[in-house]
């Protein structure tokens, strides 16, 4: 299990940490870097700025840590930061690249087109479940990737994302389904036990 | 609600997500966040009790002060010179002590 590692041994190293122990700090930083950076990676779209939003919202998490008196909620929070920061960022980045795109729709739907072509001629299946996972929603991409990679619960990514308990179900519900029907597509007999 | 588990064991969308899709940051930037949590860390620390160990070490002053007073009330010159250097080390350690620790410790936190 990657993620859903001993809550003693986080809230243990959690303590750690708040007493200024590096092996605290290690164990905090190796446990949530990897979700915190898959989450912002599915929302940047890229590395450059995806480490940029999880070295933001690590030092805006740690400045509190001595708030916190259980690991759970300290992650639940951070990466609520680091859903925030990137989010943030997507839409700033948006805001540069509107007016250079608003000349050219049809191009970047080719490119967009010529990019799902070559990743499907690269024949990798990672790409191929980027690919599926690309075409749902911020949302419900958000949610999907907290519940099946960072096994988070739903009311801990109700916390999040900052929205209802029945609304993470049912994104999580709609994702599932456009994310199986796309794999279905991508990758065929593949994932017929899906 | 089905427990997380239990749909995890049933899933094998979960599985094949799990596998392909977890991205890891690269080992140097791995580092790099580790040294700006640190240092996050001790920075806020620092701020956050900058203003009570001003007040420590003036709490501190002030009764340092006021037991040289009763000192100098007690007259150790008419006594014997040994108590009265024993006195004034013991004074001068517990002075030098507080303030070393008062001075370090946010500092001393992060090893």
């Amino acid at each position: 299990m990657l993620f859903g590692k001993n809550r003693k041994d986080e809230d243990y190293y959690l303590k750690k940490a708040i007493g200024g122990k590096r092996e605290g700090f290690e164990y905090l930083v190796a446990t949530y870097q990897k979700l915190a950076y898959t989450l912002a990676i599915k929302i940047c779209g890229n590395n450059e700025d995806a480490e940029e939003v999880v070295q933001d919202s690590f030092m805006k998490a740690f400045r509190a840590l001595d708030q916190f008196r259980s690991a759970a909620k300290f992650s639940t929070w951070l990466y609520k930061i680091v859903y925030y920061t990137a989010l943030t960022k997507k839409n700033s980045k948006r805001l540069e690249t509107t007016k250079l795109a608003e000349d050219s729709g049809t191009e970047s739907y080719l490119l967009d087109e010529k990019r799902e072509i070559s990743s499907l001629i690269q024949s990798d299946r990672k790409r191929y479940i980027d690919l599926a996972l690309s075409r749902l929603g911020e949302e419900e991409r958000s949610a999907v990737t907290l519940h099946y990679l960072g096994e988070k619960s739903i009311s801990e990514i109700a916390e999040i994302l900052g929205i209802g308990k029945s609304a993470v179900k049912m994104r999580l519900m709609r994702g599932r389904e456009k994310l199986e029907q796309s794999l279905r597509s991508l990758l065929g007999n593949e994932i017929k036990d899906l | 609600m089905m427990s997380r588990e239990k749909m995890k064991n049933i899933d094998p969308l979960a599985e094949l997500l799990k596998q392909e899709l977890l991205d890891a940051p690269s080992a140097k930037f791995s580092d790099q966040l580790l040294h700006a949590s640190m240092t996050s860390y001790r920075i806020s620390y620092s701020k956050r009790y900058q203003k009570e160990e001003r007040l420590g070490k003036v709490i501190l002053a002030v009764l340092i002060f006021f037991n040289l007073m009763i000192l100098v009330e007690l007259n150790p010159f008419g006594a014997d010179s040994a108590l009265l250097i024993g006195v004034l080390a013991s004074v001068l350690l517990v002075f030098g002590c507080s303030i070393h620790y008062l001075t370090q410790y946010p500092r001393a936190i992060i090893k």
